[in-house]
This record gives structure tokens, sequence and C-alpha cells, in this order.
């Protein structure tokens, strides 16, 4: 389809513009999104190098251990709850846009 | 009738050199991988090849039309979307109404908004079409045009698109091992691997295939070894195990290894030259005819038609005479 776009009068960068892109876009944007709801529950690198700065380099998980810690297991499980609803709304989001970009793929 | 010369040297991924004319409809004959497709691809640009014409111009700047063997439709734009892809240098209202008057040179203005996956093999092929004229291309090159469409309808589909291009009086060069395209051509070159072994008008190739190869490519099943006793006229005699058999063929030296050629639709029932005796092997229903095969002292393929059939009443294991008409059995140099 690339070479066949090039026929057609395009060159490269028309063809990674309206070619490559626009067909890759569903696949970029869920690789995306998995790598925020990834990001979203990373504990131990950041707990190393990040420090645990409220406000600036605080993250979820984190504040989460915090709390328990303290024994604030109340504040926690909440916390936590919004989290798990954070990360199953991910998920549904992205299996949505992929089963979208399926139906679109597959020829009749 | 718009031509054009090809002479082309590819060295990679296979080693082709050939020149070619293209007149009208011209259709590429070979088996797969003696390296059609790889000559359409060096002429689009997209496998690197000297010669003429278009040499050494990058993929966008050829004015050639190229339909690769599966269309290669963009999934994401319409019908309409696909044929404006190569008028970007337009501006975007006379883009569309430009694009639409491609799609109604192939007949299909209706399908404009659909995608490609909401369209058939034939509606397909006719917007990859469409998409490939709106370049104005000098010369149109099609890869397996009809591989892609069922044999039951390709006549019906293709022979419309064939009629619709022969207007448009483009130089096409078709790529195919499709002998019933090859007919409906006005010019054939036969590649084979060792570069292209013959050119000339589809009555030409169909009847005096130059080397076995065509004539297997053309639908010739019968290919039986012989030499040459005497020539005589346009005819030669050749011995064969079934006997010594009269064969169309011109200027043979005697005692020349050749091969002699009949097609399975020419061997007769109704008495004549050549008489040929052996057993029916086999007889299979082929659509509203029939396949037979004769064993003897050499092996035949035949078709009988049903009308044939219902008079003769040939049936499995029975003796069988059959003729081959010296006008049908073609002499090939070996």
């Amino acid at each position: 389809m690339i070479s066949t776009a090039r026929t057609l009068g395009a060159n490269r960068w028309r063809v990674l513009r309206e070619v490559i892109l626009p067909l890759a876009a569903p696949g970029l944007l869920s690789g995306t999104l998995l790598v925020f709801a990834h990001v979203l529950g990373e504990f131990g690198v950041v707990l190393m190098i990040g420090g645990n700065i409220p406000g600036q380099t605080q993250v979820i998980s984190i504040y989460i251990y915090q709390l328990t810690e303290a024994l604030r297991l109340q504040e926690a499980n909440q916390v936590a709850l919004i989290v798990v609803a954070l990360a199953f709304g991910l998920l549904f989001l992205i299996r949505r846009l992929e089963a979208r970009w399926k139906s679109h793929q597959t020829a009749s | 009738m718009p031509a054009l010369e090809i002479a082309y040297r590819i060295r990679h991924p296979i080693q082709l050199e050939l020149t070619l004319h293209v007149q009208g409809f011209t259709v590429l004959l070979g088996e797969s991988g003696v390296g059609k497709t790889t000559l359409l691809k060096a002429l689009a640009g997209l496998v690197p090849a000297e010669g003429q014409p278009f040499a050494g111009m990058p993929p966008e700047a050829r004015p050639a039309g190229y339909l690769p063997q599966h269309f290669a439709l963009f999934p994401h734009l319409t019908a309409l979307g696909n044929v404006e892809f190569p008028l970007a240098h337009l501006p975007r209202r006379e883009r569309k109404s430009k694009a639409l008057e491609f799609l109604e040179l192939m007949g299909i203005p209706e399908l404009a908004g659909r995608y490609p996956r909401e369209l058939s093999g034939g509606q397909g092929q006719r917007v990859a079409l469409a998409r490939a004229l709106a370049r104005e291309p000098k010369l149109l090159l099609l890869d397996e045009p009809t591989s892609a469409l069922d044999v039951a309808t390709r006549e019906e589909v293709f022979g419309e698109v064939l009629g619709r291009l022969r207007h448009l009086n483009i130089p096409t060069l078709a790529a195919s091992h499709d002998a019933w395209l090859a007919q409906r051509a006005d010019w054939i070159g036969v590649l084979s691997r060792s570069g292209l072994v013959q050119q000339g008008s589809p009555p030409e190739v169909f009847a005096h295939p130059a080397t076995l190869e065509t004539a297997r490519l053309v639908g010739f099943r019968n290919l039986l070894e012989a030499k040459v006793v005497r020539q005589a006229g346009e005819f030669a005699y050749c011995e064969t195990p079934a006997g010594t058999l009269k064969a169309l063929g011109r200027n043979m030296r005697v005692g020349q290894g050749v091969v002699l050629a009949i097609r399975s639709e020419d061997v007769s029932f109704g008495g004549g030259e050549n008489e040929v005796a052996g057993v029916l092997t086999s007889l299979t229903a082929e659509g509203v005819s029939f396949r037979g095969r004769l064993s003897g002292a050499i092996e035949l393929d035949f078709v009988v038609s049903r009308q044939a059939q219902d008079r003769l009443r040939l049936q499995e294991g029975q003796g069988l005479e059959v003729w081959l008409e010296p006008c049908y059995l073609h002499v090939i140099p070996g």
C-alpha cells in the first residue's frame, strides 16, 4: 500500500502523513493508553529515585503505601478504589478502540 | 492504437533484460516466478532498474498508473477519497469533481461514499483503476487483473472494464498467466525464466507458440515428442509412438526432434487424417462438456461437447479412435 501510494504521486512525507499515520493511529493510541495505565501504578522506581514530595513527585501508589503504613486504612481503601476504577475505565476504553479498529480493518 | 517501446534491465531481485513492444492492451504472459510483477514494479519505479521509458525517475514522478494484484486501496478512505489521493495538487472542490469524473469513467459513481471493505472484488478493482487513471498516466500497469475475480463472473466483470480501458487509448501492460485474458489482448509478450521468448498478436501466439512453455501457457494440454521424417509444403510428417502424424509446421529439418501440440478442444471424433487409437481411461464432467483421457501408444487429453457425448455415448474403459486434424496439430521446435 505504501509503494502504491508512491506510484500515485505522493512523496515519502505525504505517504507517512496520509497513509501510515492514519492507519497506525488506533494502535498508537491504544499503546499510549496502555503505557499511561501502567505508569499510573509505578511504584519501585519512583520510590527509589523520585523521592516523595507531595504535589511534585508524589504518585498515587506511594500515597496508598504511606496511608497504609500510617494505619489510615479507610482512606487507603478509598484511594485504591479510585485507582481500580481508573484502570478499569482505561482498559474498557482501549478494548473499545481496538474492537472498532478491527471492524474497520476486516473486509466485508 | 497507442504504442510504447520498453527496454529494461533489472538486476535485483531477479535478473531480467528485455525489450517489449506495448500496443493497446498488451498482456505479458508467463508462469509465476518469471518476473512479470518485478517488471511492472520496475516500470512503476518501485524496483531499481535501468532503461527506457522513465529511467531514473522516482515513483511519484513517473506518469505510470500501477494497479497491484490486490488493488491496495486505502482502507481509511472512501472510494472517492481513494481517487482523490493522486489529485492532491488540485484545490479541494476541483479535486472532488475530478475524482467523481474518474469514478464515472469506470461506471461506478454510486460507490463514491463506500469504504473498501464494503466493495466486492470487481468493484474494488474499478475503484483502484479509477485511482490509477486519475494520475493521467502514459502507461497503465495491471498486475494479474483477473486473479482476484471469480472465474464464473470474470468474463462479464473484466470484459466491461476492458471495454472502458480501450476507449481511453492508454497503452496498457497487464501481467498474467490467464490465457482467457491473453485472448482478448491486442498484443502478447511471453516471458520465461530465460527472458522474453515470443511477442506477437494473439492469433499468432496462440496458433504458433514458439516454445513448449508458451504452448503450455496458451492452453495446449497435449504435447507429444516426435521426430521429423519429411517436410512437404506447410506440413511436416513426424514420427511418434502412435505412427507418422502430419502436422502444421514449415521449414523443419528431417531428423529434427520436435514437439507436436494440439488443444484438447481440437481432438476430433469424426474421422479424417492422423488416426490415433487407445483406451478411454477417464471421463469426467466439466461444466456442460466432458474431459476425457485416451491411453494408447500416446496419451491424449480431449474435450467432448455435450452434444457429441449424446451421440457417441462414451464410457470409461472402452476402446476409442480419435483424429488429430493436421491443421490443428502444430509443430514446435524441440
